[in-house]
């Protein structure tokens, strides 16, 4: 390489890198913002120009939300909806999208193709129908209501499924000559085996079971059983105008999420690396 | 008791298969009904082109592969809808198919946790088939800290522990490289010797299927085609296709036809019409009882001597043939001959190479021709 290719090459470098940051400091500001502004006494963040840092950090916004508010029940209601959700979606997405991929039986890949076509209907058209089953279930203003309907999805499945396929048969009929029942083989073998998938599949269910605002608000009608966005909405309503109060409301909303994609991090990368090499 | 330090396992079962047969749905026969019987501590090896139905024969013995028809028996019980974890056999696999998160002690112990042995015991079998396979220090090891050959023991390793009364062997060896798979090899005989289990093994390399084989069964398009031990089958293979499959470099080959005259029998090659090949007298037998009017003239490479033509050979009794290649080989030499449309190869000492375009003559020792019926393949003797 010449020196001027190489200068080339280097002010390249440079000028992707100084994008790279412009970039993402522009999606992070948002967020560091809302952190700052949820610390600032009131009406600060809406002083012009606008603060960057609160001058004299509180916590009375955080004490307001958990105190007055009552935002605690609601964290502990989202916690609950979001939890169950998530273990139960693992169990049912998992068996049904390993038996999808490996189990042979009648019909197996007509019904796979019926349902991966019905990827292709928005969440919103199902909306209705589905809560006139909900509603003749009794369900209504009840978490069952809630928490079923995310119990198993298509794409999860799609998702198991893919990766489920990479399993050798061998690696099963090996387990089934070592005397391993089906479920054993599926517990022992096909869950140890998948599990940068299931990592993958926890973080994306918990992620829209917890943010999830519409269905909680359309299912659940007693104050006392919304969820943390259905109360932070409400919230909204009521204090439009402290703004203070609403980041420190965000933030909570935001910090189980975030700790959680941090702790399943290491398992949802690797299963990006072993998928690609294996 | 057979042989010098052979023993029997005590559990080892016969395993028979009584026209037993395999029609996939879309109406595709991958087994047209094969009848075999396994001795209790005999070593059989199932060989034959890819496509032959000796894997199919295999996982149906397996019980990884439903059996269409025919029965299949493990120690005189009819076990053709008996799951595979209730056979007791154990099969270790071309893709040595480790369980990949666990550790080599936790995959050969697999088994035994499943049938809930005592952990001593467990601890012991486990430790008992590590030290033999040579894999003791690696126990705490996962699979991918592995190399293939080391996989491929641990593999072997999980299905001595299981002490089962019969083990099926998948092409186990085809995913090593040369040097590796004949120590592999060697091993196995020495451990089939030691255990005196019975082993039903699949191969598609004769060599494999020649030295482990107390008998093979030569497979070919769904069919068996001979079941005999490796030296009958070499040299009295039951069809062309058994001739052509077993040796390398394999049997010459050559369309011809039976002739009388002045009651003596002969064979002449269609390409070769000049020349004559008297029959031994078992062949004249043979030639007697066929109604075969073309045949085909069978003889190994060994069989043929090329030596440079000599000015004053007689025509009839030797083969004029021109040299096509010639493959030094270190201890032999392969000349790929020509005469007319056929060509044929001779395997010869190393010495002086001849020079290609050349013309050789070549002769055959005639005790050891083999002919065979030209329409449908099978010998004459048979």
């Amino acid at each position: 390489m010449t020196r001027a290719r190489a200068r080339e090459f280097r002010t390249g470098t440079v000028a992707l890198y100084a994008a790279l940051v412009v970039f993402g400091a522009l999606s992070l500001l948002p967020l560091l913002w809302m952190l700052s502004a949820s610390f600032m006494a009131q009406g600060e963040a809406t002083t012009f120009p606008p603060a960057l840092l609160p001058r004299n950090p509180t916590l009375v916004h955080y004490r307001d939300l958990f105190g007055r508010l009552a935002l605690g029940r609601y964290a502990m209601n989202s916690a609950l909806v979001a939890t169950v959700t998530t273990i139960g979606a693992l169990a049912i997405n998992a068996s049904a999208g390993y038996a999808f991929a490996k189990l042979r039986f009648r019909g197996r890949d007509a019904t796979f193709r019926a349902m991966a076509a019905g990827l292709a209907i928005p969440v919103q058209v199902a909306m209705l129908p589905l809560f006139l089953l909900i509603k003749s279930l009794g369900l209504v203003n009840n978490y069952g209501g809630v928490i079923i309907p995310g119990l198993s999805s298509i794409f999860g499945i799609f998702l198991v499924r893919q990766y489920a396929l990479a399993i050798p048969d061998d690696l099963l009929d090996a387990a089934r000559i070592d005397g391993a029942s089906e479920f054993r083989v599926f517990r022992s073998i096909v869950l140890p085996t998948i599990q940068p998938v299931l990592a993958t599949l926890a973080l994306w269910t918990f992620l829209a079971t917890w943010n999830d605002f519409m269905w909680p608000l359309i299912v659940l009608s007693d104050d006392a059983k919304y969820t943390l966005p259905v109360a932070l909405a409400g919230l909204v309503g009521e204090h439009a105008q402290d703004v203070e109060l609403m980041m420190a409301g965000a933030v909570i909303t935001v910090l189980p999420v975030l700790i959680l994609f941090l702790m399943l991090q290491r398992y949802y990368v690797e299963g990006v690396t072993e998928g690609s090499v294996k | 008791m057979t042989g010098i330090g052979a023993t029997r396992a005590s559990n080892a079962a016969t395993v028979a298969l009584q026209g037993v047969r395999k029609e996939y749905e879309s109406g595709v026969v991958a087994v047209h009904g094969v009848d075999l019987t396994v001795n209790a501590g005999e070593f059989v090896v199932l060989v034959g082109p890819s496509g032959c139905g000796k894997s199919t024969t295999l996982r149906m013995v397996a019980g990884l592969e439903s059996i269409t028809a025919g029965t299949l028996t493990i120690d005189g019980r009819v076990v053709n809808d008996v799951p595979p974890s209730d056979r007791d056999i154990a099969m270790v696999f071309q893709s040595y198919a480790l369980y990949p998160h666990m550790s080599v002690r936790d995959n050969m112990a697999f088994a035994l946790k499943l049938r809930k042995r005592p952990a001593a015991e467990i601890a012991e079998r486990v430790s008992a088939a590590a030290s033999t396979l040579g894999l003791a220090t690696m126990l705490d090891r996962t699979p991918r800290q592995l190399s293939g050959g080391q996989r491929q023991r641990v593999a072997i390793g999980r299905a001595i522990v299981r002490e089962p009364s019969v083990f099926l062997f998948d092409e186990p060896l085809s995913n090593l490289d040369a040097a590796l798979r004949s120590e592999m090899r060697r091993e196995l005989a020495t451990l089939h010797r030691r255990l005196g289990a019975t082993m039903l093994y699949v191969t598609h390399d004769q060599v494999e299927a020649m030295t482990l084989g107390d008998r093979i069964v030569v497979m070919h398009e769904g069919r068996v085609r001979q079941v005999d031990s490796p030296g009958e089958l070499y040299d009295h293979p039951h069809d062309t296709f058994v001739a052509g499959f077993l040796g390398s470099p394999p049997m010459n080959l050559l369309p011809g036809a039976l002739i009388q005259r002045d009651g003596r029998w002969f064979a002449q090659l269609a390409d070769a019409p000049a020349l004559e090949i008297p029959l031994p007298e078992q062949l004249t037998e043979v030639a007697l009882r066929s109604r075969a009017s073309s045949i085909i003239v069978g003889v190994r490479p060994e069989h043929l001597v090329a030596r440079p033509m000599q000015p004053d050979e007689p025509p009839g009794e030797s083969l004029a043939a021109t040299v096509e290649l010639a493959e030094p080989l270190g201890h032999e030499q392969l000349l790929h001959l020509r005469a007319g449309a056929m060509s044929f190869t001779v395997r010869g000492a190393p010495g002086v190479r001849p020079a290609v375009g050349s013309t050789v003559s070549v002769r055959m020792s005639l005790e050891r021709l083999h002919l065979f019926d030209a329409a449908s393949g099978v010998s004459l003797r048979a």
